[in-house]
């Protein structure tokens, strides 16, 4: 499992809780991945987008103009069980080897 | 002066991401930059340099095929543009007012040039559906002046050219002059005439260059800019041709005449409907 896919299992578990305001859900994974630039976070924010796993809405703001908000598609939610099978996996074979 | 880092991530994103991508990226990164706003120092070191932050975002096939069509589109008045120069082709030079044709018998190879220019900015910077309707920027307005001046200009020369057909002399001057007293009549100085449309020429296709790549950057309107500087070049070597002509089968006057009254009002046709 390459970080690109624990970054993309993170974006869309977030998204599974709610849909998310664009940059709280950067600013989020900015905590979680501080050596990764923002940069980098956003082009797997797009990269779900393109694939259809992600849509993205104008929300409604009290102060300012429309915010963009994302929301998980039905291949997204496809895409997360898959991202969450391929995690567990991953940790039941590093515990196997007495990483925990 | 520096250009703020989302003026170059704008530019970036427009050159590399298809139109409606750059738009939705363009927004979302003045969200990310403006929340809170950030010093340039700040947004190098958390988001990257601007071209470093469009490249993830790339997707090979869109952009590849925007760079043959750029090359296409480019080659239209470089290779062109190059070939009365030093550097250039005479093999193309030969065939650009060439009346035997090039590809279709008949039509010279500048045409050639001119017809793929123009359908190809056509069709690519076609105006999208819901596409807000701006002003025409004034730098548009300008480069368009400049294009207009060079093709009076040429128009003029060739109008002098016919004013002393059997008086043109090549003598190089160190101080640049249009006419030479010889004999006490007045002679066209055919070596400082043939060097201005050589490099006009070549000016106006360096403009060109110009116009395509803001119509893409910047507003698709600059695609006038660039057909316009591939008329007023042609049109310019269309004359310049008359200098270095060994064909005489023909009358080289009357088929320059004909070939720029032809340049000049393709040359205008299109540039109006390039800017609607």
């Amino acid at each position: 499992m390459l970080k690109k896919d624990l970054i993309e299992l993170c974006l869309l578990h977030l998204l599974a809780q709610g849909d998310q305001y664009g940059y709280d859900l950067l600013r989020r994974l900015r905590a979680a991945f501080p050596d990764t630039q923002e940069s980098n976070l956003y082009a797997v924010l797009r990269g779900l987008c393109r694939d259809g796993c992600l849509e993205q809405y104008a929300g409604t703001s009290s102060d300012g103009p429309a915010r963009k908000y994302y929301r998980l598609t039905n291949h997204g939610t496809a895409r997360y069980g898959e991202l969450l099978k391929q995690w567990r996996a991953l940790t039941d074979a590093l515990a196997a080897l007495g990483i925990q | 002066m520096k250009k703020d880092y989302m003026t170059r991530l704008e530019r970036w994103a427009r050159w590399m991401l298809p139109q409606q991508e750059a738009e939705d990226v363009i927004a979302d990164y003045w969200d990310i930059v403006g929340t809170p706003p950030r010093p340039e120092e700040e947004l190098l070191r958390d988001l990257g340099k601007p071209r470093d932050v469009i490249k993830p975002l790339t997707q090979k096939k869109p952009y590849y095929t925007w760079l043959a069509v750029f090359a296409v589109m480019a080659a239209c008045i470089l290779i062109p543009a190059e070939s009365p120069l030093p550097l250039g082709s005479w093999l193309i030079w030969n065939s650009l007012f060439s009346h035997y044709g090039f590809l279709i018998p008949g039509v010279p190879l500048s045409f050639h040039f001119m017809a793929l220019g123009l359908i190809l900015s056509l069709i690519w910077f076609r105006p999208r559906k819901g596409e807000p309707k701006a002003p025409l920027p004034r730098s548009i307005i300008i480069a368009l002046g400049v294009e207009l001046a060079l093709m009076a200009a040429v128009w003029w020369s060739f109008y002098q050219i016919t004013l002393y057909p059997d008086g043109i002399m090549y003598q190089p001057a160190l101080i640049p002059q249009w006419f030479y007293s010889r004999n006490g009549l007045a002679t066209l100085n055919g070596h400082w005439m043939s060097s201005v449309l050589e490099w006009g020429g070549a000016a106006a296709g360096a403009v060109g260059i110009v116009g395509l790549v803001k119509a893409r950057t910047c507003d698709r309107r600059w695609r006038a800019v660039y057909f316009l500087s591939l008329s007023a070049m042609m049109l310019a070597f269309c004359v310049l041709s008359l200098f270095t002509r060994m064909d005489f089968s023909a009358d080289p006057w009357a088929r320059t005449l004909r070939h720029s009254i032809e340049i000049t009002a393709i040359g205008l046709i299109g540039t109006g409907v390039a800017l609607c």
